[in-house]
């Protein structure tokens, strides 16, 4: 999800997007992240007054993002709620920065609630995967490289935080089962455009 | 900033090749006419890695128990979010969901009702 500044509306994000800008009137405020088909994902946020959109940008197997297909929603946040929601408390803290993760707790079989914090200066991810058994880190990131063979990465996409900008912060919950999974950031970077995870914002971790 | 956004998928989203399909429910949304798709695919692939695998991985494919982000899926024509959560819908390539929340702590879930993966 985005925020909009005051005045700015989608017509502006689609103008900015063919002019390829950068506008500061946008900040990323997380959102649910990757729910595969037949599934459902989840994010805690508080949420400011103001003007919202959502987005997906996931490309389609042409590398065009879904939101280039229609694929965005505005959302206007007002008044208060009737009766004030507490944010949930979580088992485990995803603190984020530049570039790193770091998990509060070894992760265990079960449901649990991650706090994620993005404590860095750039806009960050906690995009959660679990990995094929037998496979690695190396593996699923090397699917995605020039030339890699056809098929799938070796790894299914479990939900985590979309991105968030510096100082924010938000919860998702999963319920987790034996295996291996990796944490990813797939931001780029805002000197030179490297993905995170090329950076280092890849923590792996194996629940029993 | 829409570049830091957007660009979270390049890579990441170049994972989901997938297929294509119709327009959303935003009156002011972009069509895929209305945004060139040379100019998005410069503005979400900032990196010269990305090629697509050829299908989304699922996860059936891991051939062991999957672990599942969590949410009580969206009832269909959820007429908004008043008591701190706010359920949306995704299919190809809409979103479904209430036009307006409260402030506040509030927590979205994302029913993927479509053929294709989908975040928010």
């Amino acid at each position: 999800m985005l925020k909009m500044d005051e005045g700015k509306t989608t017509a502006d994000l689609i103008a900015a997007m063919q002019a390829t800008t950068t506008p500061e009137w946008l900040t990323a405020t997380g959102g649910p992240g990757v729910a595969m088909p037949a599934g459902v994902s989840n994010a805690t946020i508080e949420m400011e007054e103001g003007n919202y959109v959502l987005i997906c940008v996931i490309p389609d197997a042409q590398g065009v993002p879904h939101i280039a297909k229609g694929m965005m929603k505005t959302l206007t946040v007002a008044g208060a709620q009737a009766e004030k929601v507490e944010e949930p408390e979580a088992d485990i803290t995803v603190d984020v920065k530049d570039f790193s993760f770091a998990l509060s707790k070894a992760v265990t079989t079960g449901s649990h609630v991650f706090r994620t914090n993005n404590e860095g200066e750039q806009d960050h991810e906690a995009v959660l995967v679990q990995l094929m058994p037998g496979k690695t880190v190396e593996d699923f990131l090397g699917a995605f490289e020039p030339g890699a063979p056809p098929g799938p990465p070796p790894g299914v996409f479990v939900g985590g935080m979309q991105a968030m900008a510096d100082g924010m912060h938000g919860y998702f919950r999963a319920d987790i089962v034996p295996g291996n999974f990796v944490l990813l950031c797939f931001v780029p970077d805002e000197a030179g455009g490297a993905p995170h995870f090329a950076l280092g914002m890849v923590e792996e971790f194996t629940v029993q | 900033m829409i570049r830091k956004v957007i660009g979270v998928s390049a890579a990441a989203l170049a994972v989901f090749a997938v297929t294509a399909c119709s327009n959303g429910n935003d009156s002011e949304a972009p069509t895929a006419t209305s945004i060139p798709a040379a100019s998005t695919a410069t503005v979400a692939a900032p990196t010269a890695t990305a090629a697509a695998p050829a299908a989304t991985p699922t996860a059936a494919a891991l051939n062991t128990p999957a672990a599942t982000a969590t949410g009580t899926p969206a009832p269909s024509g959820t007429p908004g979010a008043e008591s701190g959560a706010a359920a949306f819908t995704a299919v190809d390539h809409s979103f479904a969901g209430p036009d307006t929340i409260p402030a506040g702590v509030t927590e979205f879930t994302l029913t993927n009702g479509g053929q294709e993966p989908h975040h928010m």
